[in-house]
């Protein structure tokens, strides 16, 4: 099966108006990160349920010179989603998957920006069935490891001209509430230099407090093709100290009424080792980051802070026969 | 209490204190445990606020489940004085409460176990307001009436 067909078969909606209104929690959003330079951008088609009702958001991050971030929420009204299909038009905002690429177009005038972009998969998919959370909660996922990113986005005045950047995809779908016994980790390692074939993306699955990892892994590409994962006991993460830097923005807004401070728990490294026939041990050293708080869905007194990190890595190994020596750029996501 | 002014440039814009009473109905429906957490943590401490030319108290009452903004009446616990544009400042996150305080923009006056009630009550309506559609709409609105002053 082609990398086209595979997404047209496993990229699509899962959500519909039974999933959403069974009076169980679910959530789905599919997510996408561009990697170029100091550029980042990173947008998120969230589809949620709340109190049996569909709500639409779209969280956009963007870095230019600074970093410009929303949590935009439209009218269900104004929004489309085709279930079993990969296409969605969240307000001005939509995808869709068209002749094997996205097509991805943003217009979120709150943070002035805007943009058309094509994202071409350079890397086959992965996918990951219902894997547990917490109790009752289950998640699966989708991932495009390397994609490559062609167009524009304006950020206020300045037009950024995307021609191949490096850009990463993951579609998420599954039952459970912000707040369940969870938290977790996800790495996309996406090389400095376009012609470096590897790409490495990192996950943790923890208890809330992080004493405990129920799954964890790490998966390496060499141009399109996997060539090695890590499950579990054959995979160590390590964080080490702390960043102590303040978040460049916390959204939504009105968020930082709740989260005012500058405290976080954001490594000051992170080390990520595999070990085995192949063998890999990646550097993650933060140098910036944003922070979503969303509304605990537990404890109605609580918040739940995703931080959005960018920062360098460098890995070095082994792998299928090959040495791998590469400086990367990454965009991990912590939620604790 | 009136419901509506005209600022400089003629449009008419709800009081803070119409769009207050809003909230707090909207969250007593649709986030029913923070109200009642609001309750709880407010309860009988009569609070008055001063928002540019506006004057208006919030009164609670936990046993009847009941907060709401009313007419000035009698003494207050709690006087806060403040602008307009500090209150969308803070809730766009734009400055800190601790910041606003620290620099006279919004001032609090009460004893300590009041103000620490106030700020308790204040810290559950926004847990409120986050998880009311309503009141995120009215949020929306106050962020988009005019120039940030």
């Amino acid at each position: 099966m082609s990398t086209p067909e595979v997404l047209l078969d496993s990229d699509f909606f899962r959500a519909d108006a039974r999933a959403l209104a069974d009076g169980r929690p679910y959530k789905e959003w599919h997510h996408f990160v561009v990697h170029d330079g100091r550029f980042r951008l990173i947008v998120n088609f969230s589809l949620t349920d709340r109190d049996g009702e569909a709500v639409h958001r779209v969280i956009a991050l963007a870095r230019h010179d600074e970093w410009s971030a929303t949590v935009d929420e439209f009218a269900a009204t104004d929004c489309m989603v085709r279930t079993g299909r990969v296409v969605a038009r969240f307000g001005p905002c939509e995808f869709a998957l068209v002749e094997g690429a996205y097509d991805l177009i943003i217009q979120l005038p709150a943070i002035g920006v805007r943009g058309r972009v094509r994202l071409v998969p350079v890397s086959i998919p992965f996918v990951v069935n219902n894997q547990r959370l917490a109790a009752g909660a289950r998640i699966s996922w989708l991932f495009v490891p390397r994609l490559e990113a062609y167009g524009h986005v304006w950020i206020g005045d300045t037009r950024v001209s995307l021609r191949g950047a490096p850009a990463y995809h993951d579609h998420n779908w599954g039952r459970f509430r912000w707040g369940d016994n969870f938290g977790w980790e996800w790495g996309s390692v996406l090389p400095r230099n376009l012609d470096d074939p590897w790409t490495v993306v990192c996950q943790r699955m923890t208890d809330r407090h992080r004493r405990r990892a129920t799954r964890q892994a790490m998966y390496v590409w060499h141009g399109q093709e996997p060539v090695a994962l890590w499950c579990d006991a054959a995979v160590r993460f390590e964080h080490q100290g702390f960043l102590r830097r303040a978040p460049e923005t916390t959204v939504p807004a009105v968020m930082r009424v709740l989260r005012p401070n500058t405290a976080s728990d954001v490594p000051a490294r992170l080390t990520i080792e595999g070990r085995g026939n192949d063998r890999i041990a990646m550097q993650f050293e933060p140098e910036e980051y944003v922070r979503i708080v969303v509304p605990d869905e537990v404890d109605p007194m609580g918040v739940v802070v995703l931080n959005e990190v960018s920062g360098r890595i460098t890995a070095r190994g082994e792998v299928a026969g090959r040495a791998m020596d590469v400086e990367a750029s990454g965009v991990f996501e912590l939620l604790h | 209490v009136s419901s509506s002014y005209s600022t400089d440039d003629e449009t008419t814009t709800t009081t803070v204190s119409e769009k207050l009473a809003r909230a707090l109905d909207a969250i007593s429906r649709e986030s029913t445990v923070t109200y009642g957490q609001m309750l709880r943590r407010l309860d009988r401490v009569r609070v008055r606020i001063r928002v540019d030319d506006e004057l208006f108290d919030v009164a609670s009452d936990a046993a009847r489940g009941l907060m709401r903004v009313e007419a000035v009446d009698g003494d207050a616990c709690v006087v806060i004085e403040t602008s307009r544009a500090v209150v969308r400042n803070v809730l766009a996150g734009r400055s800190t409460l601790a910041e606003v305080l620290r620099s006279g923009a919004l001032t609090a006056h009460g004893t300590l176990r009041d103000l620490v009630a106030v700020f308790s009550a204040l810290e559950a309506f926004v847990h409120g307001a986050i998880r009311s559609r309503a009141t995120a709409a009215l949020f929306g609105d106050f962020q988009t009436e005019g120039a940030v002053g």
